[in-house]
């Protein structure tokens, strides 16, 4: 029974207006509400659309005069969905052009760097920039080899396929470094970037960490010895926040107002690794911190933090019918431990980090804040050992492995790890899909080299597993030669040849 | 149906665009409005297509209170003149757009109201008034928890058990 003053006395025409206003989330919230507004949403193929976009973990794509009738755009996106949920490639792609490059250096979103080193110095002869096409967005693929300055040591290179930007670092002789803003669909440089000559700042830029949006996340000093950060707009050319000290070896971006870092100390054995969360909102303000530490039995050197990420807002439109949210991220944390030769990871979502923040604001008196490993939040995080760690690649919450199942017969299998919440809540309650829960509790690997065990670790990251072994011609060689990069399109497989890190072979598998 | 009633067409003057109408309240409140400013409202246009087919003019009787269509014909006036882009009949339907920031201080009322506002407006076909209130209703419930929405949209829960705790409603995230 309806109130008087409710509102299912609208006209359903009313009604059906105000949830078309409404975000997937809150659709599917008004679904639970009761009969009236399930019927009317069960019968809406837009309020279909907009649930099915939230719990897949995507947005709607670009609206122009090309845009797909939302009925086709329903259907792609359940087909999108249940082709990674199983794996059901739309698509296999050979990659020639891909031969002699090294492995892929950046991923971001459907796109993927890579280069060709000209010698044992480093000089970067070649570069390559390769778009894997997906049949169900409606994305072609697309390849460009931008036009580099010769004989010049490039570093940094950093892309973002939402904004068409591609951005690295020259070394000069004399001179501070250069960096190079080009458009990442021509190579040529990017018409946003119109105060490129201010970017040959007297600080010399020692490192570029990540982008972001508008901004570049920049480390300045002296070379080697990085002392500050800087927040640059590449439009402008203008540093727009500075002075957040460095103890990282590794940065980047959470969202529009915090940067991520992994800290270290060699000297310390106790807590001496960290994530920091710092907020920077102007210049003037103090910058604000989360200290979120590791686990104790982590004294080991972080040897390099690899948080694979992708912009999170997009300042252009991006193409296809529909694209993965960029908010739905998973940071990895790669630690080695200088006793063994195991390396381990820790995966958290961006989800994580944001939550806890949200509901932890800070205040001027309390510049840091310390969260304790138990308390990284209820989807918490994944600790894994495995001695391939080296093989992952990650796309949005995305994670593909290559393993090799067996020694004596060697079957390699791909992996794909989901861990998005929504995508693995819905696989839950539809049953649709092999969700794995926190198993993977480690109890015994501090060992006897650091004497008592850890805490209670949690690892509640629950995340759908699917696995498909390569077919035998592809495996041949018991697959350790084999690498997969997953990015939001499909699977790009290399086979590396005699030169180390030279790609001998590639080809992808696209949704 | 709208009841139109006849009246003397002294009591309707008036010339050119800024010619008067006459519209009547469902409290019988009349209320004379100059037709320039009701032109945003298709229902109101239509009525005075007929009144030039027919030469005859009408008072026009509407379902709603003195109180809401005071609120509505405040609302045309301020955009008497404006291009809106929802209310142009042959332009395509616009994507989702902001809420224009008078329109937000205008609907600041309670739900009754608003709830009154948008029926009246969904009457009269004005599409830029109805968009808005639909966006301020949907404010109202964003991020709200179902049972907060139910609070708020005055509804009640009348799923049985197993309905209610059925996967397909379940939300996460």
């Amino acid at each position: 029974m309806a109130t008087e003053t409710s509102l299912l006395l609208l006209p359903n025409e009313l009604l059906l207006g105000i949830l078309e206003t409404l975000p997937g989330r809150d659709v599917l919230a008004c679904n639970s509400t009761c009969r009236h507004l399930r019927d009317l949403i069960t019968g809406s193929v837009a309020l279909q659309y907009s649930i099915e976009l939230f719990a897949c973990g995507t947005l709607d794509g670009a609206q122009g005069p090309h845009t797909v009738p939302v009925p086709d755009r329903l259907d792609r996106l359940r087909h999108y969905a249940a082709a990674w949920e199983r794996l059901l490639w739309t698509n296999h792609i050979s990659l020639p052009h891909v031969v002699g490059f090294d492995l892929p250096l950046v991923v971001s979103g459907d796109t993927l760097l890579l280069l060709r080193v000209a010698d044992l110095g480093g000089t970067v002869s070649r570069v390559y920039v390769q778009r894997l096409p997906s049949a169900l967005r409606d994305i072609e693929e697309h390849r460009v080899i931008p036009r580099i300055p010769a004989h010049s040591a490039l570093l940094d290179f950093t892309i973002s396929s939402d904004q068409d930007l591609l951005v690295f670092r020259e070394l000069r002789d004399q001179l501070p470094p250069k960096v190079h803003i080009r458009s990442l669909s021509t190579g040529e440089i990017h018409p946003l970037a119109g105060m490129l000559s201010v970017m040959d700042a007297a600080a010399p830029i020692t490192n570029i960490h990540d982008l972001h949006g508008d901004f570049l996340l920049e480390a300045v000093g002296v070379i080697g010895s990085p002392d500050r950060l800087h927040l640059r707009n590449w439009k402008s050319g203008v540093v727009e926040a500075e002075g957040m000290p460095i103890s990282f070896e590794n940065a980047i971006f959470l969202d529009d107002h915090h940067i991520l870092s992994v800290e270290s100390s060699t000297y310390v054995l106790h807590h001496q690794a960290c994530v920091r969360v710092t907020s920077f909102v102007t210049a003037k303000s103090a910058p604000v911190s989360y200290v979120f530490a590791l686990p104790d039995f982590m004294r080991g050197i972080v040897n390099y933090a690899r948080p694979y990420t992708r912009p999170l807002e997009t300042t252009i439109a991006p193409r296809g019918c529909f694209y993965p949210d960029p908010s739905d991220r998973l940071i990895t944390i790669e630690i080695e431990l200088f006793q063994l030769t195991r390396g381990f990871a820790i995966d958290v979502l961006a989800h994580t980090f944001t939550r806890y923040i949200a509901a932890h604001p800070t205040s001027p008196d309390n510049s840091t804040i310390s969260v304790p490993w138990h308390d990284w939040g209820t989807h918490g995080a994944r600790v894994t050992v495995d001695p391939g760690v080296y093989k992952w690649t990650v796309s949005g919450a995305r994670r593909a492995i290559v393993r090799c199942r067996d020694a004596d017969r060697p079957v390699a299998t791909l992996t794909v790890l989901d861990y998005s919440p929504r995508r693995v809540g819905r696989a839950i309650a539809r049953g649709t899909a092999n969700v794995l829960y926190g198993s993977e509790v480690i109890t015994d690997y501090a060992g006897p080299v650091f004497g008592p065990r850890y805490g209670p670790l949690r690892t509640l990251l629950p995340c759908i597993a699917t696995e498909i072994p390569f077919p035998d011609d592809v495996v041949g060689d018991g697959g350790e030669e084999l690498r997969a990069f997953i990015c939001e399109n499909g699977v790009l497989f290399t086979r590396l040849g005699a030169q180390y890190n030279t790609i001998s072979e590639a080809w992808a598998y696209t949704i | 149906m709208p009841t139109i009633v006849s009246v003397d067409d002294s009591t309707v003057p008036g010339e050119g665009s800024s010619r008067l109408l006459l519209l009547v309240s469902s409290d019988n409140k009349h209320i004379v409005v100059e037709e320039d400013i009701m032109s945003r409202s298709r229902f109101i246009s239509k009525q005075v297509e007929g009144f030039e087919a027919t030469s005859q003019r009408h008072a026009i009787l509407l379902p709603f209170s003195s109180f809401v269509l005071n609120k509505v014909i405040e609302y045309c006036s301020h955009y008497r003149g404006y291009y809106l882009l929802e209310d142009d009949p042959d332009a395509a339907p616009p994507g989702r757009s902001p809420v224009r920031e008078w329109d937000q201080e205008f609907l600041d009322v309670d739900r009754n109201m608003l709830l009154r506002i948008i029926k009246a407006a969904h009457y009269l076909e004005i599409k830029s008034l109805v968009g808005s209130c639909a966006r301020a209703i949907a404010d109202m419930i964003r991020g709200k928890t179902t049972e907060e929405m139910r609070e708020i949209l005055g509804v009640e829960n009348d799923f049985t058990p197993e309905e209610e705790h059925s996967p397909s409603s379940k939300c996460t995230g």
